[in-house]
């Protein structure tokens, strides 16, 4: 019987238990990134909420700068979150080069309405890839943007990623 | 990082004043009573937006409003789809049972367009009276889209050093039946020009 664990907003969970499911929950503009080492057998799934803590870098061109206020949760930030996961499982033995990766989210749900800080999900998924790359990681496989919601499941047991959608039902990524 | 006590409680009183404003406009519209069973505000982690409308994967009808002026932020309202049905249907019987199976859900769109600017526009109105501020709202959107997926990415824009939020809850019952929505309003935290909405 699996075991649904819930990652929610800026978090990141990982897992070395086989029956486990780690679950974000109807990512919209948010990023998932799941991370699996075949030879531990064992993965992680960070909720990515924002590209970055730095003012807005979103947007175009210069803007204000500034620190988090206090110490946030890991998963918020794209770069923290990738970071965060990729320790959690280097911690045990992982090995960054040979894990499976998969990123799913970023969308843009608000459809219609144009906000001042642009494509949140857009700069979020661009940052995601960023961070990956950054920590060595292969290129992740991917179901991002439209402007849909999507569940993102990761199985630890059998290191496969499933997204569902509401139009599109789920499928493995 | 908290949010001062005085704030809350004003945001409160403009809450309950502009939904039970909302209320009387929509009983006025529909021609129907309707009864005001429940108005409940709140003050809530951001973790949890995606989770204030129910279970996140749950599709809603969602009005979505973004604001300037004095304050920026954004305003959502969400019907689960038996509400939405309800409250179409109250509001324009005759017309959803003439129309084809496949424009229902356009004209449900715009009919429940219609009750999330009435109670849209009361609650902005009386939270800016309350504070007295200017709040310019942009007209709204309609989404039909999982709960979750809308209120985390509305969370998203609400800005990046925010960490709690405030909420409204409103249950109305029409008639007999009852109808519920939930209004999720996000002020981007300290993007008032005096103070408002600033944490300390």
């Amino acid at each position: 019987m699996p075991n649904q664990l819930v990652v929610g907003l800026a978090e990141v969970k990982w897992s070395v238990v086989q029956e486990d499911v780690l679950v974000a929950f109807s990512l919209g503009s948010c990023v998932g990134v799941a991370l699996w080492d075949p030879v531990l057998r064992a993965g992680a799934l960070a909720h990515v909420v924002l590209p970055s803590a730095k003012g807005r870098p979103w947007q175009d061109g210069p803007g204000p700068s500034r620190e988090p206020p206090r110490p946030e949760k890991p998963g918020k930030y794209a770069a923290t979150a990738v970071s965060y996961a990729a320790r959690c499982l280097t911690l045990i033995g992982g090995d960054p080069a040979r894990m499976r990766v998969w990123v799913a989210g970023g969308a843009h749900v608000l459809r219609g309405v144009t906000l001042p800080g642009g494509d949140i999900g857009a700069a979020n998924v661009r940052a995601v890839k960023e961070a990956l790359k950054r920590e060595g990681f292969p290129p992740p496989r991917e179901d991002v943007g439209e402007d849909y919601g999507r569940t993102m499941k990761l199985y630890v047991g059998e290191g496969k990623v499933t997204v569902y959608s509401v139009s599109r039902g789920e499928r493995e990524i | 990082m908290g949010v001062r006590v005085l704030d809350y409680l004003r945001f409160q009183e403009a809450a309950i004043l502009g939904l039970e404003s909302a209320r009387a406009v929509l009983s006025a519209f529909t021609g129907r009573p309707l009864r005001l069973q429940a108005v409940q505000t709140d003050y809530v982690e951001l973790t949890a937006v995606p989770l204030l409308s129910g279970p996140p994967e749950e599709v809603v009808l969602s009005s979505y409003v973004t604001f300037a002026g004095d304050v920026e932020g954004q305003l959502l309202i969400l019907f689960r789809p038996d509400s939405a049905e309800k409250l179409a249907g109250v509001l324009a019987p005759h017309i959803l049972e003439s129309v084809p199976d496949h424009e229902i859900p356009a004209l449900m769109d715009s009919l429940i367009g219609e009750v999330a600017n009435i109670v849209g526009s009361s609650v902005l109105n009386k939270v800016a009276d309350g504070f007295d501020i200017k709040i310019l709202p942009i007209p709204p959107v309609m989404i039909r889209e999982m709960a979750g997926a809308v209120l985390g990415s509305a969370m998203s824009y609400a800005g990046s050093d925010g960490d709690a939020t405030y909420v409204a809850y409103m249950k109305v019952t029409l008639d007999e039946e009852q109808a519920s929505f939930d209004i999720v309003f996000l002020p981007r935290l300290g993007s008032s020009k005096d103070g408002f909405w600033n944490t300390e």
